[in-house]
């Protein structure tokens, strides 16, 4: 019987462990792998959004904050956070300003999903004078299962962005419209059928309503050569294209011209990272003329 | 290709592995995989572990247990596919860092390599149902907690897979199921399966397993039984509580009557030519009741072998695992589990289990792997008053790890 006494002591140990990592200290960075169901319901958050004042009046004054290179952002948003009022309807947002780099950006997005809900996220992208470049509207986030390191989620890359083209600014927010719509899942049971190779149980499938609050990760990396035609659908204006073809170009003669070889090689590549099929050329041309 | 570059330019392992479940890029190797392994004592030497598909497996695992899986799609043209599936399942006592496998028969190993697939699933070739052949995981059907596969015909094979007709969808295999190297006979098991037929929102599917012995001339001739046996399936699942219910009857006769009392499932057969016949009732399920913190798997079984030669043998099972989500992240979990039986002229077999487990995983939900568990387990055999070395109960104490992926 002492069997039971052991039990008794594990489970008074077990509860003491509970209530101790139970606790959610504020202003602790979130864990690795976030739940969306740590926000408020769709329907509290929708109320929490029709109560809200909009902070700004304009792109210009929206509170940005500052994207680093290759290392997470996490985002959970909650009835604190600022609103605006979108052509689209009044939304939750997070403004990001993007980071420096001669290279094109590759900006992952998350939103993370709950069994009932998730935030459908469309991202509009801001030159340096708040205006719109492109949008990625929320049908270009995909569902995606949870894997061994990743939650369910919808998620997007918004490739080839920024580089050499004026693109400061991403914001993330969600549209009037794909807020009454919902996202269906995979049941977590028949995940597990597939991962395990068995029968998959004939169920139906949860559907996550899109809720004005979530749980964003955002992640950036610098588009390299290899795959500088990985181009996201959203074409960015072939005007400004030109332009920044021009300017570049300038910048490598410059360089060639004041001996700064290795510098200007670098632009070189930068450059064609960027889809430039005169930088090589210009620098030939401007070596030559030495 | 395209897909794949990118894939691994933007985050070498986190993003392969993310985009491994239910995408597939057209040369992308998925990886796939299961494991279970860990570290505990009981209170009377090293950790025991005994009737897991009676009173529940959690705390009750003493081995380390591995699957490695990879699938490549092969082939891809003009709305065809094929796709190579393989994979190692791997066993080890864990009982310390160096355990040898597959020692070729000496008994040096304290493991086991398993090649327990490797096939071509084909769709696009006929209708929309998948042809498949090699050694392969078919349609397995389990409980989960008890880790029992009560409805699984796994092995070398070959067949045609939910192909639509009337209602639902049909599958027909023939896999061979002898599993013995030595003899020149060997058993094929033809499987019909008939799934998706509507009964309100419940789903049912009913099934024919029918196993035949291929007797050398010799042994024909010798006189050696080769009874066919049957083992008839039919299972009702039906969307409850966020989850489902599965009620599950079966049926079998001859070898596969054994497998009623004695937890199998088409996997093995007990010997033919008595005219045995057994059957067993199921019902389990996992669901969530209230929709919230809270998530419940349970089962409960009877099964029955009438033996001709001598007693009839019985089973009964009724298991529980409820859990409740602390956090995101961290959960308690508990099971609990009750049996009673008879073992023939070996007497009758029974007892009872109590576990509590507080757990770290990758999510809230049921599923959610990989998850990290520190388990205090009771066990308490009612019939045998030595089971667990002298005793009759036993408290076992450890950590264990478990993912899916």
């Amino acid at each position: 019987m002492k069997s039971w006494w052991y039990l008794a002591v594990s489970l008074i140990s077990f509860t003491l462990v509970g209530c101790e990592s139970g606790s959610i200290v504020p202003g602790e960075s979130p864990p690795t792998v976030l739940m969306s169901n740590t926000t408020p319901i769709p329907k509290e958050a929708n109320k929490l959004l029709s109560l809200s004042t909009p902070c700004c009046k304009s792109f210009a004054d929206l509170p940005y904050r500052e994207l680093k290179l290759e290392s997470s952002f996490e985002s959970v948003m909650d009835g604190s956070y600022p609103t605006f009022n979108f052509d689209s309807g009044k939304s939750f947002f997070v403004a990001l300003q993007l980071p420096k780099s001669n290279r094109p950006l590759s900006v992952e997005i998350q939103s993370v999903a709950a069994e009932d809900r998730v935030f459908a996220p469309t991202v509009v992208v801001l030159d340096s004078n708040f205006q719109p470049t492109r949008t990625f509207n929320s049908d270009y986030f995909k569902y995606k299962t949870a894997s061994m390191f990743r939650p369910e989620r919808l998620e997007g890359y918004l490739d080839g962005v920024a580089g050499f083209k004026d693109e400061t600014y991403i914001v993330i927010y969600s549209t009037s419209d794909s807020l009454v719509q919902s996202t269906q899942m995979i049941h977590p049971a028949k995940q597990f059928a597939k991962g395990r190779n068995l029968a998959i149980p004939d169920i139906p499938d949860p559907f996550a309503k899109h809720s004005p609050l979530g749980v964003l990760a955002v992640y950036v990396t610098p588009t390299s050569i290899d795959n500088r035609e990985e181009k996201a659908p959203q074409q960015f204006s072939k005007e400004k294209e030109v332009a920044a073809d021009i300017y570049i170009n300038e910048q490598i003669r410059r360089a060639v011209a004041e001996g700064r070889i290795e510098e200007a090689m670098h632009l070189v590549e930068d450059a064609e990272a960027n889809g430039s099929t005169t930088a090589r050329k210009t620098f030939i041309d401007a070596v030559k003329k030495q | 290709m395209k897909n794949n570059k990118r894939v691994f330019a933007i985050a070498p392992l986190a993003t392969a592995v993310a985009a491994s479940l239910f995408t597939l890029s057209a040369s992308a190797v998925e990886f796939h995989g299961y494991f279970r392994s860990g570290v505990g004592v009981s209170d009377n030497g090293s950790q025991q572990c005994a009737n897991n598909q009676h009173w529940g497996r959690l705390g009750n695992e003493c081995e380390t247990y591995a699957e490695v899986d990879f699938q490549q799609e092969l082939y891809n043209r003009d709305g065809k596919t094929m796709k190579v599936e393989t994979m190692w399942a791997m066993v080890t006592d864990q009982n310390g860092d160096w355990e040898p496998m597959g020692d070729g028969g000496d008994n040096s190993a304290q493991g086991t390599i398993s090649l327990r697939q490797f096939n071509i699933q084909a769709k696009g070739y006929i209708g929309d149902a998948t042809l498949w052949a090699g050694k392969r995981f078919y349609q397995r059907h389990d409980i989960h907690h008890i880790d029992l596969f009560y409805w699984d015909t796994s092995g070398p094979g070959a067949g045609i897979e939910g192909l639509s007709a009337g209602v639902g969808k049909l599958s027909l295999a023939w896999i061979r199921a002898d599993g013995d190297g030595d003899s020149n006979s060997n058993a094929n098991n033809i499987d019909v399966r008939y799934a998706g037929i509507p009964l309100g929102s419940s789903s049912l599917e009913v099934g024919l397993l029918y196993r035949i012995e291929n007797l050398t001339d010799a042994e024909d001739d010798a006189g050696q039984a080769d009874d066919a046996s049957t083992m008839l399936t039919a299972e009702l699942t039906t969307p409850i509580m966020g989850g489902f219910n599965k009620l599950v009857g079966q049926f079998g006769d001859e070898g596969y009557a054994w497998a009623m009392r004695y937890n199998g499932g088409g996997q093995w057969v007990g010997s033919v030519g008595a005219g045995n016949t057994g059957f067993r009732v199921i019902n389990h399920g996992v669901i969530k009741p209230g929709g919230g913190a809270f998530e419940l798997g349970y089962a409960a079984y009877y099964g029955m072998t009438e033996d001709g030669d001598n007693d009839d043998r019985e089973i009964l099972s009724v298991t529980a695992r409820p859990m409740v989500k602390l956090t995101d992240t961290t959960r308690a979990i508990f099971e609990v589990g009750y049996f009673q039986g008879d073992h023939g002229s070996f007497g009758d077999v029974g007892g009872t289990k109590l576990t509590a487990a507080y757990a770290w995983s990758a999510g809230p939900g049921y599923w959610a792997r990989p998850e990290i568990r520190v388990f205090a387990s009771v066990m308490t055999d009612d019939e045998n008053d030595t089971a667990f070395r002298g005793e009759d109960s036993v408290f076992n104490f450890g950590v264990q790890a478990e993912a899916w992926w």
